[in-house]
C-alpha cells in the first residue's frame, strides 16, 4: 500500500485490571487497513480480536484500559483526541456493527429512532431529511420501509442485523468495524448479509475491519488477515496465502478445525489443549505447550513478528526454520 | 475415517433391527388461548431409526424442530404422537408417562451449554460416580470414575477427578458430561449441538472422541447440529430438517454431493466456501424461516422454494426413495 | 389495546371482589351490628336510633340478595352514609376533605422522591464509584431505616421547634381565608416542608438504589456501548438508552408506591396532625366510626386498583414490549 492507510494501529497493548492482576488482552498489536480493503481478525474466543475493535472506537469499559501503543485514523492519533473530536470521529470516521443484533438494538425505541439519531447527532439535516435518508438506509440493506416505525422485538434476527448495519452506514464511514456481524445468526441469513455487505461495499467504498472465529467465513470474504492467539497477532498476510500456505502452527490448527463439505473425508485434529490464562500466561511463545512443533527457543523468549516471505508475517524466532507443514498435511496437496 | 461399523460392534451387538427406532414422531405445542388457538408445529412426523455404532446427524436450522426431537427422544416432553422403540419395544406404550430406569440408562443425552450442565458445587468425580451409583450400584465405583475420564482424555485422570468444573474449560466440561453419560454404559447418546458453544480448535477433538466411542464401543450417536461440515464429517447419515419437517436423509457424503432437496441446496451454499470465495450472485431463495404457528397446508419451503409449483402450496410431498439410502420429500423428484 | 383490556378486566374484578367484601364486613360483626357499632352507648338509646344506625348502614331484616342491591345502589350515588364522629357529615364529604390533603402530600412526596433518587441512581451508575455513588446511596437507606415518626419527631423538633423555621401542625393557616390566593398557597406549602420533606427522606433511598443496580446491569449491555460508538451526546445516552430501560422495574415498584399514599402516610400524617385520609382513619378507629372506615377502605381499594392501572397504561407506552403480550 503506497497510499496512506484508512487506520494504522502500531504496538497497542490492552489490559484487563482483575483481582487477581492484570490480563494481558492485547500484546503488541501492530496492522494497517488500506482504503477500500477488507482486513479481518481471526481468532478464538478471548484471543483479543474484540478488544482491538472496542480500542479503536475508544468504548472499552472497565476493567479494560489501553496501557499502550497508538491508533491512527487517517493519520490523526485517535487514542488523544479529546471529547468533541472523539464524537465527532465515532460513526463519521468508523462505524461498528456488534456481534448481537438483539442486543445492540435498544428494545424501547423504534429502529427508524435509532438510525435517526445518529443523523441527527452528527449532520445538520432538518427532520424531513432525516427520514429520508432512514428510508434510503433500509432500502439499501434490504428491509422495507415502513419498517422504521417497527420496535427491535418485533423483528426477526436477520432483520435485526440489517438494521445494526443500515444504522451503521447512516454517515458513509471510512470504516466499517464489523465484529462477528452474522455468529448468531442461521447458515443461509448469515451468507445473505455476507453478500450484501459485499456488494455495498464495493459500491460505497469503505474499509472493513471483520472480525470472527471462523477462519473459513474470513477467507471467503477478507482480503488479508491476521491470526490472533493470546492477545497477539501470530500470522498476518493475504487471506487466500494464509489458507494455502499457513506458517504458524497455531494457524494451521485452526485451518484444520474446520471440516469441509466437498472432498475425501479425512481427519481432522484441531488442536489439543485449552488457551492460557492470560494473567499468568506462559513464557516464551503463549503458543508452546499446545504446540506439536515447540523447539526448546520457544518456551524461553518470546516470538517476533517476521516477514517470511513477501507480505507474509509470521509470529518467528530470527535465525531458526521455519515451523513446515507436515509432509501430506497440506491444504493444497490435499483437496 | 472409516465409515464402516468396526468388528467390536457386531460382538456387543443386541438383538437384531436398530437399537433406536423413532416412527411419525410429532410434537405441536398450544400456545394459544381459548378464543385464539395458536397450535405450534414444533416436529412433525419425524421417522428415523439410529443404529449401535451409527453417528446419525439432524442438521437444521433454529426452528428446525432438531432439538425437540432430542428432547422427546430422551423423554423430557411428551410427544403429541408417534412412537418410539427401543428394541423393538414401544416405550410409549410399556412405560407411559415417566421413562423406566433401564430406558435412561440406554439413552443419555448431552447438552449444548457445558457450563449449565455440570453442577459447581460438584466435583468432576462426584458428578459420574453418581450415575454410576444410581444405575449399576457402587462396586468400584471410583476406579470406574477414573477409567471413564481417562477414556475422554484426561491425563492425568485421577487428578481431574478431584477437581470442580470452575477450573475447567468449556471443552474439559464437556468432556465430563460425555464422561457421565458413559458412565451407565447407554446404548444411544443424544448430543445436541455439543460442540457448538465450544472454541473452534478444541471442537475437533470432541467430534473425534465421538467418533471414537462410535468405534470402540459401538455407542449410537444422535449428533443434533446446524453445521453441514461437521454432519459430514462424524455422520454416517444425515437428516436434513426444516420447520419441523424432515426433508431428506442420506448418506452423509453422497447427501452433500448430490442434494436433491432445494433446501439442501440452499443450505450447502450457504457454507462458506474458501476456495471460491464469496459470489455477490442473488439467486437464491431469499426470506427466512416460516413460523411454526398454525401451519398452512403444503410444503413449508414452498414460499422460499426457486423451484416451487402449485402443487407444493397444496400437499406436502411423500418420501421419494432415490436410491437405496437416500430419500427426499420433494414434489420435484415425485 | 388486549393487553390493557385485559389488565382492566382484571382489576374490575378485583373492585367487584373488594365492595362486596366491604359489603358482608358489618355483616360478620356477632350480634346486632348497630348494637355492636354504638358499643355502651346502646343501651341509652331508643329503637328508633338504632334503626336509623342500622339504616345508615342499610343493614335491615331484607332478604341478603335485596340487602346488597340497595348497597350497591347507594354506592353508585356515592353514598357511605354518615360519619358518627363527624356528625352529621355525610362519609363522602369527610373523605373527599381529606383526599385532598392526602393527594397533595402523598403525590407531591412521591413525585420528589421518584424524581430525586431516580436522578441519583442514573447519576451514581455513570460515574460509578463517584461521589454521588458512593456517599449518597447508603447514607439515605441509612436515613430511611429509621421509623417514620422517629424521622418525623426528629424533623419537627430540629426545624419547627428549635429552630422555629417551619410550622409544625395541620396543613395551613387556619387564620387565612381559604381560596386560590398566594398568601394560602404560601401557606400550604410551608405546612406541607416537613411532612413532604420526611417521606421524601424516606422513599428516596429505595429509588435510588433500586435504579442503580438496574442501570448499572444496563450499561453493560451492548446497544448503550453501540449508542456511545456512534458518537451521541452523553446525555442521550444516559437518558434515552440507558435510564429509559432502566427505569421499568421501578415504575412497577411505583404502582406500589401510588397505591399506599392513601393508607401509608399515617403516622406521618398524626405526627403532624396533617388532615389528610391517614388522619382521619385513625381518628375513625378511635371513634368507632365504621361508616368512614368503610367509606376510606372502598377509597383505598379503588386509588390502589386506579394506580396500578395508571401505571399498567405508563408501562405500556413506556415498554413497547408488552403491547403485543
Amino acid at each position: 500500500m503506497t497510499e496512506q492507510p484508512i487506520l494504522d494501529i502500531q504496538n497497542l497493548y490492552v489490559e484487563y485490571l482483575t483481582p487477581r492482576g492484570p490480563a494481558q488482552a492485547v500484546n503488541n498489536v501492530s496492522f494497517s487497513i488500506g482504503a477500500g480493503e477488507v482486513f479481518g481478525l481471526a481468532g478464538e474466543s478471548g484471543c483479543g480480536k474484540s478488544t482491538i475493535a472496542h480500542s479503536i472506537l475508544r468504548v472499552l469499559r472497565p476493567p479494560a484500559v489501553i496501557t499502550g501503543g497508538q491508533i491512527r485514523f487517517r493519520g490523526q492519533e485517535v487514542l488523544e483526541m479529546g471529547d468533541d473530536a472523539i464524537e465527532a470521529f465515532r460513526w463519521r470516521g468508523a462505524a461498528m456493527v456488534f456481534q448481537s443484533a438483539m442486543n445492540s438494538l435498544n428494545p424501547v425505541i423504534t429502529v427508524g429512532e435509532q438510525v435517526m439519531d445518529v443523523l441527527e447527532t452528527h449532520t445538520k439535516m432538518a427532520s424531513a431529511e432525516r427520514r429520508a435518508r432512514a428510508e434510503e438506509l433500509f432500502e439499501i440493506v434490504g428491509i422495507e420501509n415502513k419498517r422504521l416505525t417497527s420496535f427491535p422485538h418485533q423483528m426477526s434476527g436477520g432483520m435485526r442485523q440489517r438494521v445494526v448495519i443500515a444504522i451503521a452506514l447512516a454517515l458513509n464511514p471510512a470504516l466499517l468495524i464489523m465484529d462477528e456481524p452474522t455468529t448468531a445468526l442461521d447458515v443461509v441469513v448469515q451468507k445473505d448479509i455476507l453478500r450484501q455487505i459485499r456488494r455495498i461495499k464495493e459500491k460505497m467504498g469503505f474499509s472493513i475491519l471483520f472480525i470472527t472465529h471462523d477462519v473459513s467465513l474470513m477467507v471467503e470474504i477478507s482480503d488479508r488477515m491476521g491470526i490472533m492467539y493470546a492477545g497477539e497477532i501470530v500470522e498476518l498476510a493475504k487471506s487466500k496465502e494464509i489458507f494455502n500456505n499457513p506458517i504458524h502452527p497455531y494457524t494451521q490448527g485452526l485451518l484444520s478445525s474446520f471440516p469441509s463439505v466437498t472432498g475425501q473425508k479425512r481427519k481432522l485434529s484441531g488442536i489439543p489443549g485449552t488457551p492460557p490464562d492470560l494473567i499468568s500466561p506462559p513464557n516464551g511463545c503463549k503458543f508452546h505447550p499446545r504446540c506439536s512443533k515447540c523447539q526448546p527457543i520457544e518456551t524461553e523468549c518470546a516470538p517476533r513478528l517476521t516477514e517470511v516471505l513477501p507480505g507474509h508475517w509470521v509470529a518467528a524466532h530470527a535465525g531458526m526454520p521455519l515451523p513446515q507443514i507436515a509432509a501430506g498435511g497440506s491444504r493444497t496437496a490435499d483437496q | 475415517m472409516t465409515l464402516q461399523t468396526s468388528p467390536t460392534v457386531q460382538s456387543t451387538a443386541a438383538p437384531a433391527g436398530p437399537a433406536l427406532d423413532v416412527r411419525k414422531l410429532t410434537k405441536r405445542f398450544d400456545i394459544g388461548n381459548v378464543l385464539k388457538p395458536k397450535l405450534v408445529h414444533a416436529l412433525t412426523d419425524a421417522t428415523f431409526t439410529v443404529n449401535r455404532g451409527e453417528v446419525v446427524a439432524l442438521v437444521g436450522e433454529s426452528g428446525s424442530g432438531k432439538s425437540t426431537t432430542a428432547r422427546l427422544i430422551s423423554r423430557l416432553i411428551e410427544p403429541t404422537s408417534g412412537e418410539i422403540y427401543l428394541h423393538g419395544k414401544n416405550v410409549l406404550k410399556s412405560e407411559p408417562g415417566v421413562a423406566s430406569l433401564a430406558y435412561r440408562r440406554a439413552i443419555q443425552m448431552i447438552f449444548q451449554d457445558p457450563y449449565g450442565s455440570l453442577n459447581p458445587a460438584m466435583t468432576i468425580g462426584a458428578h459420574i460416580e453418581r450415575p454410576i451409583g444410581i444405575h449399576r450400584g457402587g462396586r468400584n465405583a471410583k476406579e470406574a470414575v477414573v477409567d471413564l475420564l481417562a477414556t475422554v482424555g484426561f491425563n492425568p485422570p485421577a487428578e481431574f477427578a478431584a477437581k470442580y468444573p470452575y477450573q475447567l474449560s468449556g471443552g474439559q466440561r464437556q468432556r465430563v458430561a460425555i464422561a457421565r453419560a458413559l458412565a451407565v454404559e447407554p446404548e444411544i447418546i443424544l448430543a445436541d449441538e455439543p460442540v457448538s458453544m465450544l472454541d473452534v480448535s478444541i471442537r475437533m477433538g470432541i467430534l473425534n472422541l465421538i467418533e471414537q466411542l462410535k468405534e470402540e464401543r459401538g455407542i449410537g450417536f444422535l449428533y443434533i447440529t446446524h453445521d453441514l461440515a461437521s454432519a459430514r464429517y462424524i455422520g454416517d447419515r444425515t437428516i436434513v430438517m426444516y420447520a419441523g419437517h424432515q426433508v431428506e436423509c442420506a448418506e452423509s457424503t453422497e447427501l452433500m454431493d448430490r442434494p436433491a432437496h432445494p433446501y439442501t441446496k440452499l443450505l450447502l451454499s450457504a457454507v462458506p466456501n474458501p476456495e471460491a470465495g464469496l459470489v455477490t450472485g442473488d439467486d437464491e431463495a431469499r426470506g427466512e424461516i416460516p413460523s411454526l404457528i398454525n401451519q398452512a397446508p403444503g410444503c413449508p419451503f414452498a414460499p422460499r422454494c426457486p423451484h416451487v409449483m402449485d402443487v407444493c402450496r397444496k400437499a406436502m410431498p411423500a418420501v421419494t426413495q432415490l436410491s437405496q439410502d437416500h430419500w427426499v420429500r420433494c414434489h420435484l423428484h415425485s | 389495546m388486549p393487553y390493557l383490556a385485559r389488565r382492566l378486566g382484571f382489576y374490575l374484578a378485583a373492585l367487584a371482589v373488594a365492595i362486596t367484601i366491604n359489603f358482608f364486613l358489618p355483616r360478620l360483626l356477632p350480634g346486632d351490628p348497630a348494637a355492636t357499632i354504638l358499643g355502651t352507648s346502646a343501651g341509652k338509646l331508643t329503637q328508633d336510633d338504632l334503626q336509623r344506625v342500622r339504616d345508615a348502614l342499610g343493614l335491615s331484616d331484607a332478604p341478603l340478595i335485596e340487602q346488597y342491591g340497595t348497597y350497591l345502589v347507594r354506592l353508585t350515588q356515592g353514598d357511605f352514609g354518615v360519619s358518627y364522629t363527624y356528625f352529621p357529615a355525610p362519609v363522602t364529604r369527610v373523605i373527599s376533605n381529606g383526599l385532598i390533603w392526602t393527594l397533595l402530600l402523598g403525590g407531591i412526596s412521591l413525585i420528589f422522591s421518584f424524581i430525586l433518587g431516580n436522578l441519583i441512581g442514573v447519576i451514581g451508575s455513570w460515574r460509578r464509584g463517584g461521589v454521588v455513588d458512593t456517599v449518597l446511596p447508603p447514607l439515605l437507606i441509612f436515613v430511611g431505616s429509621f421509623p417514620a415518626f422517629f424521622l418525623a419527631l426528629g424533623l419537627l423538633y430540629a426545624f419547627g421547634v428549635q429552630l422555629d423555621w417551619l410550622p409544625i401542625s395541620h396543613a395551613y393557616d387556619t387564620k387565612l381565608p381559604q381560596g386560590f390566593n398566594l398568601s394560602f398557597i404560601g401557606s400550604v406549602a410551608q405546612h406541607m416542608v416537613l411532612p413532604a420533606g420526611t417521606s421524601i427522606l424516606l422513599g428516596m433511598g429505595g429509588w435510588a438504589l433500586g435504579m442503580r443496580n438496574v442501570m448499572v446491569s444496563v450499561l453493560a449491555e451492548d446497544y448503550v456501548t453501540m449508542a456511545e460508538a456512534k458518537g451521541l451526546k452523553q446525555l442521550r445516552i444516559m437518558f434515552r438508552y440507558a435510564a429509559r430501560n432502566a427505569l421499568l422495574p421501578g415504575v412497577t415498584g411505583l404502582g406500589v408506591a401510588i397505591g399506599s399514599i392513601l393508607s401509608g402516610q399515617i403516622l406521618i400524617e398524626t405526627v403532624f396532625s396533617y388532615p389528610g385520609l391517614g388522619f382521619l382513619l385513625i381518628y375513625a378507629v378511635n371513634g368507632r366510626d365504621y361508616p368512614l372506615m368503610q367509606g376510606l377502605f372502598m377509597m383505598i381499594t379503588i386509588g390502589i386498583l386506579a394506580a396500578n392501572f395508571m401505571v399498567d397504561i405508563l408501562y405500556t407506552w413506556l415498554d413497547p414490549r408488552v403491547r403485543a403480550a
